[in-house]
């Protein structure tokens, strides 16, 4: 294995000292909401001895899991012990981001995205919850760059006929990029339908060759990703008696996503906060646009609670939302574009955290909050918009725009039935790259036609902030202010 | 793939297809029927009766036939193991009757603050995952995290602690179950209620 240079292990360990101390700082804080979710499941299972269901949702394991060992182990320190591993497990998030930088743009870019992902707070702030994001993309992105090594080979191997990469070399690493994505998995299910789209990048990527060795490569990739989520399939159709792979959570975001209230997961507790405070509330700062969003209360549809099969019970409520949708299109185009806007915003969970009060450590002083909220915005903002111009300017050949514009694609998505600036994480790492990109000269060596796309994308993310700009701006003040 | 003559082996694929068979063997070895789950929750271990009626509870059409009030009623006062009690406040059978049961015995053994036991129910009954209609709670805190730790080593709680605490949880509740006043709300011809809550 090549060594790597020094500059790029100095930044992950800077990387891994910043958050070690953000973590620090930030104290023994309450527990959210799905961190008691995800608490409250692992205690279950080591009282229970397996893991119980959740009604409301069907949450892969694999974060309860880790939790439940931890809690065995080291009891009421597994709290700070997970968050710790959280820790960890980002050096793989800035080694692998500035493994992309290089392999796309330069060694000078592997730089500049390794500094990014060192200095961006949101990012580095959820190594201090217990929320499975970190631990995610550390297993994820690792893995989209041994896809990404493997489309490249085959694509130059496509290109000057005889392939320079002996078989078992591949094969390893496409197998390693199966069992990896599965174990991704088990964290978060949200990437379960990139699994088709990665293999089609596969495939795309061996254009030239016979078919069937044109499908060998995707094939193996996806017959290793199934043995590692088979084992959970099958628990699965054991306990609920449905083929459901991992988990199941779409039936609970439909029901908050297509639904009559206009809701954003960044705006929860805010409102109460504001109230007590007397602010203004969220609901009367937003544009009209947003506003409008929010239909008439006898519309609203409730959770199913019927049939008892919480497999079916989750059907139910995406058929009950899908109901409500096509009974109101103009709405729901309205709403996505909403939702998409909300995606891009340039708040975070960070910023979102210090509104509320939520540290109770050195990070919650005022004056350290006055100074990190506007780093954290600005940063996002960054980071938002140089990686999104590096998407229309910097990506060459098929294995680059399938697989790093084919993920964000497909989160930018998936993120569409909801607003929550935390479905954003699992593609930051990948704008940084293309940021870094963007900041070491892919504008210079882009075509006319790519500046000119990239420019109009620029236009789409300013009409993105403008129509966010009033609910941003009253979180963000609310942080700086110290409200709570 | 392919090696340096181009050409495809498949010697992984069948490796991996192989691995994919094993797994579907071992679960087939160790899939239980639902008479055999029947069996294993009427009789014997605590811990092997709470596994299998989780599969029952929630498999297929869920036998709700077996989780009526009285069905819950004998499992929550079941005196061979206070898990079997447990288990009956967790969602998988709170589920069926919404709770009340599984509510009332909370109320009927309450008194006993200070006592592991008591918290370990309480603590299970109201902070679990699946919300009101499941009968949880608010979300689970530090401090009740550490006091169920303390409970399960079978250590006695600070019950004047855990009384207050337990007093500003059912306030709570109680409160959370008033039924709202519509503000403002105009009725529409034709309005009514949404079809799963019929």
């Amino acid at each position: 294995m090549p060594r790597l240079p020094r500059p790029i292990l100095l930044l992950t360990v800077l990387g891994l000292c910043l958050r070690l101390a953000l973590l620090l700082c930030a104290g023994e804080m309450e527990l959210e909401r799905d961190e008691a979710h995800y608490l409250s499941s692992a205690l279950r299972w080591n009282h229970f001895g397996f893991y119980s269901d959740q009604f409301r949702f069907m949450w892969p394991p694999g974060y309860a899991f880790l939790l439940s060992l931890l809690l065995d182990a080291f009891g009421a320190r597994a709290l700070f012990i997970a968050r710790l591993l959280g820790v960890l497990a980002s050096a793989s998030i800035g080694l692998t981001s500035m493994l992309f930088a290089r392999r796309i743009f330069s060694e000078r870019a592997a730089w500049v995205a390794g500094l990014l992902w060192c200095l961006h707070l949101p990012l580095a702030e959820y190594t201090t919850s217990l929320l499975t994001e970190t631990l995610f993309i550390a297993v994820f992105l690792p893995t989209l760059y041994l896809l990404f090594d493997a489309a490249t080979r085959l694509a130059n191997s496509s290109d000057s006929n005889p392939s320079s990469e002996p078989a078992p070399s591949l094969s390893g690493r496409l197998l390693l990029a199966g069992l990896l994505f599965g174990l991704s998995l088990y964290l978060r299910d949200v990437a379960l339908f990139l699994a088709p789209i990665l293999a089609l990048a596969l495939a795309a990527a061996a254009r030239g060759r016979p078919l069937l060795a044109r499908c060998a490569p995707a094939s193996l990739f996806l017959l290793a990703t199934a043995a590692t989520v088979l084992p959970w399939t099958l628990r699965n159709y054991e306990v609920y008696g449905r083929l459901v792979p991992i988990g199941s959570t779409l039936g609970e975001n439909v029901y908050r996503g297509l639904n009559a209230r206009y809701s954003n997961s960044d705006l929860m507790d805010l409102e109460a906060i504001r109230s007590a405070h007397g602010l203004t509330p969220l609901s009367a700062v937003q544009r009209p646009w947003t506003n409008a969003l929010a239909t008439d209360r006898e519309d609203h549809w409730a959770r199913a609670i019927r049939p008892y099969n919480t497999i079916d019970r989750l059907g139910a409520n995406v058929e009950l939302g899908k109901q409500f949708a096509l009974a109101r299109p103009s709405w729901f185009l309205r709403s996505r574009l909403q939702t998409l806007a909300d995606f891009f915003a340039p708040v975070s969970y960070f910023v979102r955290h210090a509104a509320v009060g939520r540290y109770n450590g050195p990070l919650g002083e005022p004056l350290l909050v006055g100074l990190l909220v506007p780093w954290a915005t600005a940063t996002t903002l960054l980071i938002i918009f140089c990686g999104i111009l590096g998407l229309c300017t910097g990506l060459i050949g098929r294995p680059q725009w399938w697989i790093v514009g084919g993920t964000i694609a497909y989160f930018t998505a998936t993120a569409l039935l909801i607003s929550h600036s935390r479905f954003r994480l699992p593609i930051e790492p990948l704008l940084i790259v293309l940021a870094a990109g963007l900041l070491t000269g892919s504008w210079r060596r882009a075509t006319r036609g790519r500046r000119a796309l990239a420019l109009a994308a620029s236009m789409v993310l300013m009409f993105f902030w403008w129509l966010n700009a009033p609910l941003s701006y009253s979180i963000i003040a609310m942080a700086m202010e110290h409200t709570p | 793939m392919s090696n340096d003559n181009s050409e495809t082996t498949w010697r992984p694929h069948a490796l991996v297809s192989l691995v994919l068979l094993a797994e579907l063997c071992l679960w087939w070895a160790n899939h239980r029927t639902s008479d055999e789950l029947r069996a294993a929750a009427a009789a014997g271990p605590a811990r092997e009766r709470v596994e299998a009626t989780f599969i029952l509870a929630n498999r297929d059409d869920c036998a709700p036939e077996l989780f009526d009030r009285n069905g819950l009623v004998a499992l929550l006062r079941d005196p061979q193991d206070p898990l079997l009690s447990e288990f009956a406040r967790s969602t998988n059978l709170c589920k069926f009757e919404f709770s009340k049961p599984q509510l009332r015995d909370l109320v009927r053994i309450s008194g006993k603050f200070g006592d592991p036991l008591w918290w370990r129910a309480w603590f299970i009954q109201l902070r679990k995952v699946g919300g009101i209609p499941v009968g949880a709670g608010t979300y689970l805190q530090r401090r009740e995290f550490e006091w169920y730790l303390e409970a399960m080593a079978g250590h006695e709680l600070p019950a004047d602690a855990v009384r207050t605490h337990v007093a500003q949880e059912l306030a709570l509740i109680r409160e959370s179950a008033k039924p709202k006043r519509p503000k403002n709300k105009v009725a529409k011809p034709g309005a009514g209620a949404s079809p799963q809550e019929k």
